[in-house]
């Protein structure tokens, strides 16, 4: 690993995986980039599940702030699925009626 | 050198403006995001509404991770690759810039420090990708929120040194000159002077917003009067071809129409609109 492999990554934990400041760094300039990180992500989401973001309406950001905290992103799906399944866990969404958990079990095999 | 694109107004084409871009008669190219195209066992699937415009078509990729240390993987490139061919694509974009590190994506475009490691990186990372290429690359400046403390060389000496190394074309976001010289307080006329402008084979223009006290380029508002001015300004040099970026928060099609023709009239290239406006609803 070279320096700047190191780097990049300390610099990706500080701004998605809420690690720590690397040094020589502007705080509130990487503070504001986190937050733009977050929206652009956030926004991702909402387009991935228009219902689910019709249903929070003001509360989605805040809801998916608060659930991605200490959760980086590796997909945009797989980001879609955890954060319904939290909503529906948490009381903020209905719970699956029995007809569609019972579409989306997985299959026994 | 003989343009990849001749000079002339295009457009980010997205599924979702599908049908407003199809009014176009005019439009001289359009761009898709590489990433948005489906892998299939041979190439990769083409929308109808893109291949039936009958224009050149850019893929343009966001997720390669060219400025990445831990380098660019294989696949990755296979598929811009495979996009090239499956649209008979006169280029290939990417970005200055890495999107991962350490196994973690950060969910969007990252600057690279200005630094000879990084640009000894980029050059390995460039010149890997254009040899597994059908066609020529490009490689646009981002707009960065923040600086890394060891910026050694200015982001014109950047690009010219990255040219110089690996033949590499520039695609140039005046949005971004636009947004990265508004938050350090600079004149965004004499940043975009300062870059390699003949080496440009396209460029792109955006809108963004003020938040948290920075602008951010967005691509999901209005195109400010300040990029206009800034085409304006590089358009008097000679510009090249050149297209707007929406990516969401879609205008009715009249507002996307009136943007698309303050770009055409700010680059002094006709406006592709035609009568599109008249066969609206």
């Amino acid at each position: 690993m070279t320096g700047l492999a190191e780097r990049q990554a300390a610099l990706v934990r500080a701004l998605v995986a809420a690690g720590e400041l690397p040094a020589g760094f502007d705080r509130d300039a990487l503070d504001t980039a986190s937050k733009a990180l977050l929206r652009k992500r956030s926004g991702e989401v909402g387009g991935h599940l228009p219902h689910v973001r019709a249903a929070l309406g003001d509360r989605f950001f805040a809801l998916f702030a608060a659930w991605a905290d200490g959760r980086p992103k590796v997909s945009t799906h797989a980001d879609a699925v955890a954060f319904t399944a939290h909503l529906e866990s948490t009381g903020h969404l209905p719970e699956p009626s029995r007809r569609r958990r019972r579409l989306y079990r997985p299959r026994r095999t | 050198m003989t343009a990849l694109i001749e000079p002339g107004l295009g457009i980010g084409w997205r599924p979702e403006i599908c049908g407003i871009i199809d009014r176009l008669d005019g439009l001289r190219f359009c761009e898709v995001i590489a990433e948005s195209l489906p892998a299939r066992r041979r190439g990769v699937g083409v929308p109808d509404e893109l291949r039936s415009l009958g224009v050149p078509v850019v893929p343009h990729g966001i997720s390669l991770s060219l400025g990445g240390a831990d380098g660019v993987e294989q696949r990755r490139i296979d598929h811009l690759a495979r996009c090239a061919d499956a649209l008979g694509a006169p280029l290939v974009s990417e970005h200055v810039a890495f999107v991962r590190a350490g196994g973690i994506e950060a969910g969007h475009l990252l600057p690279v420090p200005r630094s000879a490691e990084a640009l000894n990186v980029l050059v390995r990372n460039i010149r890997r990708t254009q040899e597994c290429l059908p066609v020529p690359l490009a490689v646009e400046n981002i707009a960065a929120l923040f600086d890394w403390p060891d910026d050694d060389y200015s982001e014109g000496e950047f690009l010219a040194e990255l040219v110089e190394r690996t033949g590499v074309y520039l695609l140039l976001d005046v949005a971004n000159v636009y947004a990265n010289a508004r938050n350090r307080g600079r004149d965004a006329g004499k940043e975009l002077r300062r870059l390699p402008l003949e080496r440009v084979a396209y460029g792109h223009v955006a809108g963004g917003s003020e938040r948290d006290g920075a602008y951010h380029d967005t691509h999901t508002d209005p195109v400010p009067g300040e990029v206009l001015d800034l085409v304006r300004q590089w358009a008097s040099a000679g510009a090249p071809a050149m297209m707007l970026e929406r990516d969401g928060n879609y205008p009715p099609a009249r507002e996307l129409f009136a943007e698309l023709d303050a770009i055409a009239d700010a680059a002094g290239v006709d406006r592709v609109t035609g009568d599109a406006v008249w066969s609206l609803p």
